[in-house]
C-alpha cells in the first residue's frame, strides 16, 4: 500500500514542508515525488527565529531526496519566514561554493507566487501603486527602528518580528535565489496553466489563490505616510542618525501632547498592513491524490479566503496546513471554514491539520481559539514544534500519513 | 481676550475660479488668551514637518499694543494687522499661514454653535462645547501626513489634517486644512461627539450617518456666515439656493475634484437622494453610513431652500428691499441669514437633546421637530417643510412618525427641586428609579441598571413671540440603558448584542413642564403605552425600529466581512491600545457590544470619507 508523507519541520516561527507523493506514471510505475514548500523563519534570534534549525532541516531534506531531484518547490510568498531557509542553507552551510545546494537540490520545478517575479509590477500598475506606498512608509519606520534600536532603547517584540520579517531588501536577496533554483521557474495564481510545469502524473495540484492581480489584497486600510522625527544623514553621510522628540509647547497639556505623538505614529498598524498585503499573496493549493485532498495555504490571511470563496474554490479537505501560524486571521470565519473542514464530514478518511508556530513572536498568534475551532474539526491537530506538550529538537520532524485507498475526492 | 485672524475663505482652487480673494479675518470673543501656535486654551495646533516629523515653531501672536484690545498672528515677517485679507496665493501654502487659518477655521465653527458676537450666548446652544475626550483642549495637525485624509480622532484629541499630491500634476499639493469646508466638517465632528458621545460607538449605520451628515451642514453654515462668500454666491445663482455645485452645496470642491475630475466636489447637498428602493437613481444603501448620510444632509438643505425661497418675497416686502430693481435677489441675503439662523438652531439644539445610544434618522428628525416646537410654537412652517422633506425621501412613511408631544405637565415634577435634580446625581437617580415609565425604563423581569447623564442647564432664545418670553431656561436630563437583542452577524460572533438606548426629558426650569421627550428605547407594549401612542403611530415605531435592527444586522455583517469587525484582544494594538484600523467587538458570555464604529468613517478604503 503506498503512503503519502507530509513532513513538517520544526523551524520555530516559520514554514519548511516535504511532501513525499507516490506518483504512478503512465507505464504504470510508482515513482516517489518530492514537494518542498517555503523553508524559512524569522529573523528575531530569541523570538522564533534561530538559524542553526536550518543545517539539519537541510541534511534531512537531502537525505530523504536521497540524490534524486527536487520535483517542485514551492515558494507560498515574499516573507523571510518562508523563504530564508534555502539561500541561508547555501550561504552560511555550504558557504556559497558553486551554488552546492542548489546542484543538491536539483529542483526539476520552482513556483513562485506570481507577484514575485521580475516586472510583476510593472504590469499591474494598481498593485504597483499600493506596493510602492507601503514601501515607502517602511522606509521611514525603518530608519525609525534602526536609531531607536541602536541607542538600545526598548522596541516592543510585537512590532520587531513585523518589522522583521518584512525587510523588503532581505527578502528581495532570497527570491532572488529561489527564481534560481528551478530548471524551470513559473510564477502561480489561480488559474495558471500547470500541465507543462507539473511533476506528476497521478497527483493533481490546483491553484486556490493568489489571484494575478494583487491589487485586491492591499485591504481596506491605507496607512498614512509620516515623518517620523528621523534626522537625516549630514552631505557625506557623516554624523549619526537620532529621532527628534517633539516636546509640547507652552500652553499645551503635556499629557496629551505625548499621548498624540505616541498615537500618530502608526508604527504597528503600518506594519500590519504591510504584512497582511505580503500574506495575502499566498500560493493557496490543494494536492489531490487517490481520494484525499491536501490544501496547504501559506500565510493567506482573511481577505485571501473571501476572494478564493468568491470565486467557489473552496472544497472540502482532508488535510489542512493551518494558516498564518495558527493566527486569528490566517483561518477563515467558521462559514468559510465549513467548506474545507465540514462539521458534517463527507466521507469517512481521516482529517489532520498542522499548525508550525511559536508563540510569543507575534501579538496574539497562535491564536488559541482559532486552534481550537480547527481542533474540533479534524481527528487530530499536530503542532510542527511540539508532541504532546514535549518541545521536538530543532530542526525535527513530525510526518502526518495518508495511506492510498482508491477512493474518490468528495467534491 | 480678542484677536483678528486669517481664515481661509472656501479653498484655493475656488478662490481662484470664483475670482474672490482668498482670505477674509475673523474675531473670536471669548477666548481667555492667544498664545503661539496658535494655542487657547480650547484649541492648539501642532504642525509637525512633513520632512522630519519635527514640531515646528508656531504662528507667532502679536499681542494688542498699548491702548488696544486686538491682538493678532501674522503670517508674514512685518505682519501688518490687516495682512488677513490680503493673503497671495503663494503665502497660502506658506506653514504659518496654515496653521493659523486652520485654527481660525475651527474656532469660528465653535463659535456657529455657541455665539457669533459678544452677548449672544442663547443664540444656539445655550453653552460653550464640551469635547467628548473629556479635556479641555482639542489639538489640531495641519499636515498630519501624506494621504487623501483627514479626521478627528477622539482618544488623541486631535483633528488631524493629511495633504497628498494631485493625481493629475504630481507637483501640485492639496492641503485638507485649506479647505474651510474639510476643516470645519472634521471640527463638527468633534463637536458632534462632545454633545452626543454614543454615536461614535453606535453600530446603527444611521447613527453614524448622522454624524457625517452633521458635519457636512456644519461647513455648509460656515459657508452661510462667510461675508464674502455668501454674497458672492447669490450673486451667481441670482439670489437662488436651487441650485448644484455652488460652493454652498458642494462639500470640498478643491479636494473633491482633484480625486473625483467628474465631480464638482467631494459631496452634493443638493440632491435628491432616498431610502426608496424602488428609485433606483436615488436609492441608498442603508449599510454605508457616508452615502445614507447625503439622504439626510439633502433633506435639510432642500429644506432649507424651500424655506429661504419662501422668506425671499416676505423680506422683499420691507421698505429696504422693494424699492429696489429686484426686491426679492436683493433679499436674499436677508433671507439666508435668517432661515440659515433657524436652521441653525433646529439641527444644533437638536443634537443636545437627542436620546441616547442608537439612532435613527426619525429620532433625529423628532429631536430636530421637539427643539423647534420648544421655541417657535406658533410657526410650524419649518416642521412641515422638514416633515414633508423625511416622507419624500422614505425616511418616514407616515409625517405622524415625527410628532412629538411637547410643554406637557407631569405630576412627577411638581415636588421636584429642579436645582438638585441638575447638580445632584443621587437626586436625579433616585428620581428616575421612582419614575420608570416616565423615562421608559423598562419594569417587567430583572430590573434594569440605567445610567444617569449629567443634566444641562441651558438658555436659549426662542421665538421673539414666544408666550414664555425671548429666552427660555431649560434643564436637558438623559437616561441611558442596555437593551439586549439577536447578533445574526455570522457564527464567529456572539448570538446576542447589547446596544445602548435611552431617553431625554427637556424640562422647563420656570413651569417645570415637560418641554420634551424623546425616547430610543425598543418599541414594547410598555414603551409605546409610557408614551401613550395612537394605534398608527405604534405600528409606525415598530417598523422603524425593525428596520433599524436589520440595517445594524446588515453593517455588522459587512463590517465582518471586511475583516473590521474585531472581537476583544485582535482590536488592541500591543501597547493596549484601540486598533485604529479596526471596530471592536467587545464580548462578555454570549453577547456582544461594538465599540469604536467611528474608525471605519476614516479608513481610507474606496477613495476617501472625510
Amino acid at each position: 500500500m503506498e503512503t503519502l508523507q507530509v513532513r513538517v519541520y520544526n523551524v520555530l516561527f516559520g514554514d519548511a514542508i516535504l511532501i513525499s507523493i507516490p506518483d504512478q506514471n503512465p507505464n504504470g510505475e510508482i515513482e516517489t515525488r518530492h514537494v518542498l514548500i517555503d523553508v524559512g523563519n524569522v529573523l528575531s534570534k530569541t523570538k522564533g527565529g534561530l538559524d542553526d534549525v536550518f543545517k539539519p532541516v537541510i541534511k534531512n531534506i537531502l537525505e530523504v531526496l536521497d540524490g534524486q531531484p527536487l520535483d517542485l518547490y514551492i515558494m507560498t510568498h515574499e516573507h523571510l519566514d518562508h523563504v530564508q531557509g534555502l539561500p541561508y542553507g547555501e550561504e552560511k552551510i555550504y558557504l556559497g561554493s558553486d551554488d552546492e545546494l542548489r546542484q543538491k537540490l536539483q529542483t526539476r520545478h520552482a513556483w513562485l507566487t506570481a507577484s514575485a517575479r521580475e516586472g510583476y509590477y510593472e504590469d499591474h500598475p494598481d498593485a504597483k501603486k499600493r506596493k510602492l506606498e507601503l514601501m515607502r512608509i517602511y522606509a521611514e519606520i525603518d530608519s525609525y527602528i534602526r536609531v531607536r534600536s541602536a541607542s538600545r532603547e526598548p522596541i516592543l517584540e510585537a512590532i520587531k518580528a513585523l518589522w522583521m520579517n518584512n525587510n523588503p531588501r532581505k527578502t528581495a536577496d532570497c527570491v532572488k535565489y529561489l527564481r534560481s533554483i528551478g530548471e524551470n521557474t513559473s510564477y502561480v495564481y489561480r488559474g495558471f496553466d500547470s500541465l507543462n510545469q507539473s511533476p506528476f502524473h497521478e497527483a493533481k495540484i490546483e491553484i486556490w489563490a493568489p489571484e494575478e492581480n494583487t491589487a485586491e489584497y492591499y485591504g481596506r486600510f491605507r496607512p498614512a505616510f509620516r515623518a517620523l522625527g528621523v534626522t537625516r544623514l549630514s552631505e557625506g553621510g557623516r554624523g549619526k542618525q537620532s529621532v527628534i522628540e517633539p516636546i509640547p509647547p507652552q500652553g499645551v497639556d503635556a499629557g496629551a501632547f505625548y499621548n498624540l505623538v505616541n498615537s500618530r505614529k502608526e508604527i504597528f498598524e503600518s506594519l500590519l498592513a504591510i504584512d497582511k498585503a505580503a500574506n495575502n499573496t499566498s500560493v493557496v493549493f490543494s494536492l489531490e491524490w487517490r481520494g484525499y485532498r491536501l490544501l496547504f495555504t501559506g500565510d493567506a490571511e482573511e481577505r485571501s479566503w473571501k476572494t478564493m470563496d468568491k470565486y467557489g474554490v473552496l472544497k472540502p479537505v482532508h488535510f489542512l496546513k493551518v494558516s498564518h501560524h495558527g493566527s486569528h486571521n490566517g483561518t477563515p470565519e467558521p462559514e468559510l471554514l465549513d467548506k474545507i473542514l465540514p462539521l458534517e464530514r463527507p466521507d469517512e478518511k481521516p482529517r489532520y491539520a498542522i499548525v508550525a508556530t511559536w508563540k510569543g513572536t507575534y501579538q496574539n498568534v497562535p491564536d488559541e481559539e482559532t486552534l481550537s475551532l480547527i481542533c474540533d474539526r479534524c481527528d487530530k491537530l499536530y503542532y510542527a514544534q511540539k508532541e504532546n506538550g514535549e518541545m521536538r529538537n530543532l530542526g525535527d520532524y513530525v510526518d502526518i500519513k495518508f495511506e492510498a485507498e482508491g477512493q474518490e475526492v468528495p467534491s | 481676550m480678542k484677536a483678528r485672524i486669517p481664515l481661509m475663505i472656501q479653498d484655493p482652487r475656488t478662490s481662484t475660479l470664483a475670482g474672490i480673494r482668498a482670505t477674509e479675518g475673523f474675531d473670536p470673543v471669548h477666548e481667555d488668551f492667544f498664545l503661539d501656535g496658535p494655542v487657547t486654551k480650547r484649541v492648539a495646533v501642532l504642525d509637525f514637518s512633513p520632512t522630519t516629523g519635527e514640531l515646528l515653531k508656531g504662528a507667532y501672536f502679536r499681542p494688542p499694543p498699548p491702548g488696544r484690545k486686538r491682538g493678532w498672528y501674522s503670517y508674514t515677517r512685518t505682519g501688518p494687522k490687516n495682512d488677513v485679507y490680503k493673503a497671495k496665493e503663494k503665502q497660502l501654502y506658506s506653514p504659518v499661514f496654515m496653521q493659523t487659518s486652520v485654527f481660525a477655521t475651527v474656532l469660528k465653527t465653535m463659535y456657529l454653535f455657541e455665539e457669533e458676537k459678544e452677548g449672544t450666548e442663547e443664540e444656539v446652544l445655550g453653552r460653550h462645547v464640551n469635547w467628548a475626550f473629556g479635556a479641555p483642549q482639542l489639538l489640531i495637525i495641519p499636515r498630519a501626513g501624506e494621504q487623501a485624509n483627514a479626521f478627528y480622532h477622539r482618544d488623541s484629541h486631535s483633528l488631524q489634517f493629511f495633504y497628498f499630491r494631485s493625481p493629475k500634476d504630481r507637483r501640485k499639493i492639496i492641503y485638507t486644512c485649506l479647505s474651510r469646508d474639510i476643516v470645519a466638517h472634521e471640527t463638527g465632528h468633534a463637536i458632534v461627539d462632545g454633545l452626543a458621545p454614543d454615536l461614535l460607538d453606535a453600530c446603527t449605520p444611521q447613527s453614524l450617518a448622522i454624524h457625517e451628515s452633521i458635519a457636512d451642514l456644519t461647513a455648509l453654515l460656515m459657508s452661510f456666515a462667510s461675508h464674502t462668500l455668501a454674497p458672492k454666491v447669490l450673486e451667481k445663482t441670482k439670489g437662488s439656493l436651487d441650485v448644484s455645485s455652488t460652493a454652498f452645496s458642494c462639500i470640498a470642491e478643491e479636494f473633491g475634484k482633484e480625486l473625483y475630475p467628474e465631480r464638482e466636489g467631494l459631496r452634493e447637498l443638493r440632491n435628491t437622494k432616498n431610502l426608496n428602493p424602488m428609485d433606483k437613481k436615488n436609492f441608498v444603501r442603508d449599510d454605508h453610513p457616508h452615502d445614507l448620510s447625503e439622504v439626510l444632509s439633502g433633506a435639510l438643505y432642500r429644506t432649507m431652500i424651500n424655506i429661504h425661497e419662501q422668506l425671499k418675497p416676505e423680506i422683499a416686502k420691507k421698505p429696504r428691499y422693494a424699492e429696489r430693481e429686484d426686491p426679492e435677489f436683493s433679499a436674499s441675503g436677508e433671507a439666508l441669514r435668517v432661515g440659515a439662523k433657524r436652521l441653525r438652531r433646529m439641527i444644533f439644539r437638536a443634537l443636545d437633546v437627542l436620546p441616547s445610544g442608537e439612532i435613527g434618522f426619525p429620532d433625529y428628525g423628532r429631536a430636530i421637530i421637539a427643539v423647534d416646537q420648544i421655541a417657535y410654537p406658533a410657526d410650524d412652517n419649518m416642521r412641515n417643510l422638514i416633515c414633508k422633506e423625511f416622507v419624500l425621501r422614505h425616511i418616514i412613511n407616515d409625517e405622524k412618525a415625527l410628532r412629538v408631544q411637547t410643554n406637557f405637565e407631569d405630576d412627577a415634577l411638581k415636588d421636584i427641586e429642579l436645582a438638585d435634580l441638575y447638580s445632584s446625581d443621587w437626586v436625579a437617580y433616585d428620581f428616575a428609579n421612582k419614575n420608570k415609565e416616565l423615562f421608559c425604563i423598562p419594569v417587567r423581569g430583572k430590573p434594569i441598571p440605567f445610567h444617569v447623564r449629567p443634566r444641562l442647564s441651558v438658555k436659549k432664545k426662542y421665538d421673539d413671540k414666544h408666550p414664555a418670553g425671548k429666552i427660555g431656561h431649560e434643564c436637558i436630563f438623559k437616561i441611558a440603558w442596555q437593551h439586549e437583542e439577536p447578533n445574526p452577524i455570522g457564527s464567529g460572533y456572539p448570538q446576542k448584542r447589547v446596544i445602548t438606548v435611552g431617553t431625554t426629558l427637556v424640562i422647563d426650569w420656570k413651569t417645570r413642564k415637560i418641554l420634551a421627550r424623546l425616547t430610543s428605547s425598543p418599541p414594547t407594549k410598555y414603551r409605546l403605552k409610557c408614551q401613550k401612542l395612537d394605534s398608527q403611530q405604534r405600528k409606525l415605531a415598530r417598523h422603524e425600529y425593525k428596520q433599524q435592527q436589520a440595517a445594524r444586522d446588515k453593517f455588522l455583517r459587512r463590517l465582518a466581512d471586511e475583516g473590521i469587525l474585531k472581537i476583544g484582544k485582535h482590536a488592541i494594538d500591543p501597547t493596549g491600545q484601540p486598533r485604529k484600523s479596526v471596530v471592536m467587538a467587545e464580548v462578555s458570555g454570549d453577547t456582544m457590544r461594538i465599540r469604536h464604529t467611528a474608525n471605519m468613517l476614516h479608513i481610507v478604503g474606496r477613495g476617501a470619507d472625510l
